[in-house]
């Protein structure tokens, strides 16, 4: 098995917390992003559009899901810092860029994993429920971008910068989620007040995010430093 | 600090070194008598167990130059041993660089010395050419040797004589045996490493 594999394994066996917590979201999104066709009609008439605005804000929480969902990665990557382990890899040759990826292909593999199934589970609701094939590409695009970003910049900002991740009192405290919310929540709330942007207002985000990352993901043979894998 | 992931069994954790860096994991349960831990969680082992387990990692692989950081701290004296006895077997065709503050133990296993203080290199050559300015001998007799060593002091059970050189030891058993001593037991008292490592 892979260090990649090893590495998602493990992170789920270590805190499943998350991962349900993951799940859960995940699904409530799904659950919004289709409620609306399924309500009566008179719950809905009002004078925004919110059968299109729904399933826009299940991008963002979709999204947030996949950043949960693949939280446990950077959680053990500190565990395994603190214990010595990449202490030991770095003796024996492995480089610290190569154990580097390995956690950021596991948190992005996880995150992937659970945005393809939520995605392809949206669509197919979606379908039987009425929304517009359009609507439904459209939220699957974005959904599977932001949160794919989001994880990547999250995941490479905590394992470069360890003031991210705090251990106080033996608790793993995670503050470089933050990192994840603060882009996303925008998604959440804007939409409701400029209900006509709601797309582009979600594409917008996607594309920062996305540029964000590319943007770490150059600067990450300066971050990712040898001395930053020692306990 | 003994990098061993500790949810994982002692065998889940030696496969996982060896998918990372290759190596024989039962070469190293047969090596450290692992076999019988080998499904145990690493998490529920004695301290000794782990110290185990944390060093058999490094003989996955055969290797040139071993570098051990402690490797005795915190374990009961027989796995001690155990490990005292595997570094000196792995010494007689291997190079083994290992950290000690334990004085007795690097005398007792090492065959060059590096002293290093204040992470100055205070000294390296073979432990055998460490000299002290004095050596206190202790000389336990089963009968009262005391007119025979009036210059020794009674300390635990032993005569204790000091003395400039080692050399003075055997000149000193020879005068005590004619003079009717029966000798149990002959020792040096003081470590020479402990001397050195507290000179300025």
């Amino acid at each position: 098995m892979t260090f990649w594999r090893v590495t998602m394994r493990r992170s789920i066996n270590l805190s499943k917390t998350y991962v349900i917590i993951g799940v859960m979201l995940a699904l409530y999104g799904t659950i919004l992003s289709n409620l609306l066709p399924l309500l009566p009609t008179n719950t809905v008439n009002t004078p925004i559009d919110l059968t299109s605005i729904f399933p826009l804000l299940s991008v963002a929480i979709l999204s947030l899901s996949a950043l949960l969902f693949s939280m446990p990665v950077v959680m053990l990557f500190v565990y395994d810092k603190n214990n010595g382990i990449f202490e030991y890899l770095l003796s024996t040759g492995l480089d610290q860029l190569d154990i580097f990826k390995g956690y950021v292909k596991a948190s992005l593999l996880l995150a992937a994993s659970l945005l393809t199934f939520v995605i392809v589970l949206n669509t197919v609701i979606g379908t039987f429920v009425g929304t517009s094939l359009t609507l439904l590409a459209t939220v699957a695009i974005l959904t599977f971008s932001i949160g794919v970003s989001v994880v990547f910049l999250v995941t490479v900002s905590m394992i470069a910068f360890s003031s991210l991740q705090k251990t106080r009192m033996g608790a793993n405290q995670p503050l470089g989620v933050s990192i994840g919310i603060i882009p996303v929540f925008p998604a959440l709330i804007l939409p409701f007040i400029f209900p006509s942007y709601a797309l582009i207002i979600d594409v917008s985000l996607a594309a920062i995010i996305l540029l964000a990352s590319i943007g770490l993901l150059l600067s990450i043979g300066k971050l990712i430093l040898r001395e930053k894998l020692l306990p | 600090m003994n990098a061993i992931p500790e949810e994982m069994t002692v065998l889940d954790a030696l496969k996982y070194y060896a998918e990372i860096e290759g190596g024989d994991v039962d070469r190293v349960l047969d090596l450290l008598n692992l076999k019988e831990l080998k499904d145990s969680k690493y998490n529920t082992l004695s301290q000794g167990q782990k110290k185990r387990v944390s060093i058999g990692k490094i003989f996955l692989r055969d290797r040139d130059l071993y570098l051990l950081d402690e490797p005795t701290s915190n374990v009961d004296p027989k796995v001690s041993k155990e490990i005292r006895d595997i570094l000196i077997k792995l010494s007689k065709d291997k190079f083994v660089l290992y950290s000690s503050h334990n004085l007795y133990e690097a005398k007792e296993i090492g065959t060059y010395l590096i002293l290093i203080k204040n992470g100055q290199l205070k000294f390296f050559d073979k432990v055998e050419n460490v000299k002290m300015k004095h050596y206190r001998i202790g000389i336990k007799s089963l009968n009262d040797i005391s007119r025979l060593l009036p210059e020794a002091k009674l300390e635990n059970d032993y005569y204790v004589v000091t003395v400039d050189s080692p050399k003075m030891v055997a000149g000193i058993i020879n005068d005590l045996v004619r003079g009717g001593a029966e000798l149990a037991e002959v020792r040096e008292l003081d470590n020479p490493l402990q001397e050195l490592f507290e000179e300025d």
